[in-house]
């Protein structure tokens, strides 16, 4: 696969959109979305183009090269690469009226199907523009003037990242059809016929009389996070300094994310509570973590790049969520019975009579108590056993996170596969990093109680069986939300 | 409760201008004076106006509001004659049943008037017809419920109602402007179907002078004056006045896609090939209209490019397959289009016999006539073309429709006559069609 194709490939992906509804608006309709996302150096635009039923009919002339009368996904993305210059050529950018050149980043086209079976056609375009630089006051102007004749719906969104201040237009910060996807089916609104944007931007505070970016219901609009992590991949140069410190990063990257909701902390915390957990099992679940993230994020973006034709990623992703989830309950599950059933004394062996290495015996008809000095607890479960710790592990790593996948796709796009799976492979590491200091905060936590009176409580008692309880609970939680 | 307001005439003479169906047309040969100054025209869609905006905000913030919905559906009713986009037919229907749900018709004139509109663009004229009649108990002393009732009666084939219903419009219609062009396209389009041509370029003129001498002239109003005024010089095969008419309509209402597809057909007329293949090109990339395609690719077909004709002919069956799927506003088309081809004789005769099992208009006697002789059906063919001829109409593709029928039926002299006559109004009323005129003519001799 060229580099080309695998661009157009990874829009496809990316951008995760593939629409099956019937066209809602008329099927002679021709549908533009801008999207301008505007930084301190340059400004992202995405473009897209959804063809109705005739329009996509009168197309397929140009796009079916072979004449056997089907659309293959080669002849669409040659078609959505040879109309790129084209509608590039129609788009209009100005800076402070001087004219700024778009380039394409990448281009792809699917199909969807509309009414009567016939298909309908969407190209996505990702461009750049380079802007030159930002004073107090920047004025840039856009507009489309691709199929000017053609009706339809015809919709711009301004969106500035963080650091950058956007004010003084009439152009709103959100869209209205999540990119052309989803139409106001039965609202009594006429097609929006936004073309153009105008508006002015500043990395200092907006003057005081300014308006600043709005969003169509009048709320302000907040500015977009950049993905930090997946720029790692797309430095200009890479020196050894860089690459260090780009590592560096990406370990730290790695350890943040997992901070975010997800990623399991809740269930290891819950699973460690209690129980008799060492550094080696902290160090097996980290790997672990780490191995099936890797692989997670290299199996997506392989799938991404030569079978999205058959699997679509955006089905992966909850199927995956829900092998998490359903891993997450069985140890839940699991954990709960042995844990309860040790509570209530239930256990085959329970009250048991055993001796210790230091020549003491007594019975278990309590939980904590102290021999030869020192006071250790025999909280069931006592142990951890490899196997949960694998599936807790798994179920941590298994879904990739966005950012990684995102900087996966692009390091094989820019051609620097080896530094991309190592940023990958760190960032894993920082992730795991994470999960296993929390794992062993909760593991070290349970001891520190160990000879005080809360110790004795009976909630401290139970505390591991409600562990196991919100464990299992959280993986049905899971399942049930991967359904949706 | 809201206090309940009438909706002005002026806005519904407005909106019920160009109901009127699409004339048809004829010809002689003018050389092309400057074909390319209406290609070379900037090209912008008008652009929904900030009266739709605000207006579906109020519908937004409160959707009982039944005389904004009135208004939106009038707003997107004149959208649907600007541009042929049956977005805004779908949007004017909803907006009309939104106001209809609020308040009943006997308190909602307005909602009425909108209803009325939508079922007559979207070709259901017999209910159209049945709610003008409910208008005309509600207001039986106003011009403009008697207009609805015969355009409606017009497109049904009921023709002795229809000038009942026009003389009424025109006793009741008062001394506005605007309600005065509105009557005299409706004599106009009367005159035309009588084989009056010249009767109707009179009415026609009229109402360009009127609706031109309105402060701030309607004009897309103007437009389809000027536009109308074309295709009757077209159909009497006087092109250069009709090219003249058509490019007036464009320098009105830059675009106007009626205009645009009938200064291709004049051009191809004028035998200029390459520049009616050029507008008619044009004209399809602005609004696919199934007439417009075919038409484009007939004209490639006499070019020789006989891979783009079996294109657009497909573009035509696929539009008629997706209009089959939301109503049947191209149904007559896409038959009349199979027997122009010599394809699926029988699909296209069906189709035209059951349409006009409900709509007994002479363009439905000339659809069944032409498909039943296509399908073979020689004696349907000779009861429906007298059907279509009873009013004298100077069309000629009737006539040439009614000799290819009589030659079909072995009438020689009726023939010969009637393809004779045919020619003799428009001499290239069809690029395709006036050709195979000749040459069963030659036959004949």
């Amino acid at each position: 696969m060229n580099r080309k194709s695998l661009s157009l490939t990874i829009l496809a992906v990316l951008s995760f959109a593939f629409s099956t509804a019937a066209h809602p608006l008329g099927n002679f309709s021709m549908n533009q979305y801008s999207r301008l996302e505007v930084g301190k150096s340059q400004i992202k635009l995405r473009e897209v183009l959804d063809m109705a039923e005739i329009p996509t009919f009168q197309e397929s002339v140009a796009i079916d090269t072979d004449r056997d009368g089907k659309l293959s996904q080669a002849e669409l993305n040659a078609y959505a690469s040879s109309l790129t210059p084209q509608y590039l050529a129609n788009l209009r950018l100005t800076v402070n009226g001087e004219a700024v050149p778009v380039k394409p980043i990448s281009s792809s086209a699917s199909l969807g199907v509309g009414a009567g079976d016939l298909s309908t056609l969407r190209i996505v375009w990702d461009l750049i523009a380079e802007l030159p630089s930002i004073g107090e006051k920047t004025l840039v102007k856009f507009q489309n003037n691709n199929y000017t004749e053609r009706v339809g719906w015809n919709e711009v969104v301004i969106a500035g990242i963080e650091g950058v201040n956007i004010f003084d237009t009439s152009s709103y910060g959100n869209g209205v059809t999540d990119e052309l996807k989803n139409y106001p089916q039965e609202a009594i609104t006429a097609p929006l016929a936004e073309r153009s944007a105008e508006f002015s931007l500043t990395t200092t505070a907006i003057p005081g009389n300014a308006k600043p970016l709005q969003n169509r219901d009048g709320r302000a609009s907040t500015p977009v996070q950049q993905d930090k992590f997946a720029q790692l991949i797309a430095v200009r140069e890479l020196t050894p300094a860089i690459a260090l410190f780009s590592l560096l990063l990406a370990f730290g990257f790695g350890a943040m994310h997992a901070m975010s909701p997800g990623h399991g902390k809740t269930v290891v915390g819950a699973y460690l509570v209690g129980s008799k957990g060492t550094i080696k099992h902290a160090i097996f679940l980290g790997l672990t973590v780490t191995v099936t993230h890797t692989l997670g994020v290299f199996a997506i973006g392989l799938i991404t790049l030569f079978a999205s034709n058959y699997i679509l990623p955006e089905r992966i992703m909850p199927f995956l969520t829900f092998v998490s989830g359903l891993l997450v309950f069985f140890i839940g599950a699991s954990l709960f019975k042995n844990r309860l059933f040790a509570a209530l004394g239930w256990t085959k062996n329970a009250p048991r009579h055993h001796d210790h290495d230091d020549g003491h015996e007594h019975t278990h008809d309590e939980s904590t108590h102290t021999h030869g000095g020192s006071t250790h607890t025999h909280l069931p479960p006592e142990k951890v056993t490899w196997r949960s710790l694998l599936g807790l592990g798994i179920s941590g790593g298994l879904l990739p996170c966005p950012s990684a996948l995102v900087l996966m796709l692009s390091a094989i796009s820019l051609g620097r596969i080896g530094y991309g799976l190592i940023l990958t492979v760190v960032f894993s590491f920082g992730l795991a990093a994470t999960l296993t200091t929390v794992g062993l905060i909760f593991l070290y936590a349970g001891r520190v109680f160990v000879g005080t009176a809360f110790a004795q409580s009976r909630l401290f008692k139970v505390l591991p069986v409600l562990s196991a309880f919100v464990i299992a609970s959280v993986g049905a939680v899971i399942c049930y939300s991967s359904l949706g | 409760m809201k206090k309940i307001r009438f909706a002005q005439p002026v806005i519904i003479f407005l909106a019920a201008f160009a109901i009127i169906s699409c004339s048809r047309s004829q010809a002689t040969s003018v050389p092309d004076a400057k074909p390319e100054t209406v290609a070379a025209q900037p090209s912008e869609r008008p652009t929904v106006s900030e009266t739709v905006r605000f207006l579906e905000e109020r519908v937004k913030r409160d959707p009982e509001d039944f005389i904004a919905n009135n208004k939106l559906a009038a707003e997107y009713l004149q959208r649907l004659r600007e541009t042929g986009d049956i977005t805004y037919l779908n949007l004017a229907s909803r907006a009309a049943n939104a106001s209809l749900g609020t308040l009943p018709a006997e308190q909602n004139k307005g909602g009425l008037i909108a209803l009325i509109q939508v079922e007559f663009s979207s070709h259901d004229f017999a209910s159209a017809r049945d709610h003008a009649l409910r208008l005309i108990e509600l207001e039986s002393n106003k011009g403009y419920p008697y207009q609805f009732l015969g355009d409606s009666l017009l497109e049904l084939g009921q023709y002795t109602e229809a000038e009942t219903a026009f003389r009424n419009m025109e006793k009741f219609g008062g001394i506005q402007k605007i309600a005065q062009v509105a009557t005299e396209q409706r004599l106009a389009r009367l005159a035309l179907l009588h084989g009056d041509n010249s009767g109707a370029t009179r009415h026609f003129s009229a109402a360009l002078k009127i609706a031109s001498a309105i402060v701030e002239p309607p004009k897309e109003t103007v437009a389809w004056c000027q536009w109308q005024l074309g295709e009757t010089a077209f159909a009497g095969g006087d092109y250069k006045s009709a090219e003249k008419y058509y490019r007036d309509s464009l320098a009105t209402f830059p675009d106007y896609f009626r205009s645009l597809a009938s200064l291709a057909r004049v051009r191809a007329a004028q035998q200029d090939l390459p520049g009616a293949i050029e507008q008619y090109e044009r004209a399809v990339r602005i609004l696919p209209d199934p007439n417009f395609v075919a038409a484009l690719g007939d004209l490639y077909k006499i070019a020789g490019r006989g891979d783009q004709a079996d294109n657009q002919y497909a573009l035509v069956e696929q539009i008629g397959h997706l209009s089959a799927l939301s109503g049947a506003l191209y149904n007559r088309q896409l038959a009349l289009f199979y027997a122009d081809h010599d394809m699926k004789p029988d699909e296209a005769y069906t189709n035209a016999a059951k349409e006009y099992e409900t709509r007994q208009d002479i363009y439905g006697a000339d659809a069944v006539a032409w498909t039943a002789l296509k399908a073979g059906k020689i004696a349907e063919a000779q009861n429906a073309i007298k059907d279509a001829l009873k009013l004298g109409t100077k069309d000629a593709k009737i006539y040439y429709h009614a000799g290819m029928i009589a030659k079909a039926a072995g009438d020689r002299p009726q023939a010969t006559r009637l393809l004779k006559t045919a020619l003799s109004i428009n001499p290239v009323f069809d690029p395709l069609q006036a050709e195979n005129a000749k040459k069963a003519l030659l036959e004949l001799a």
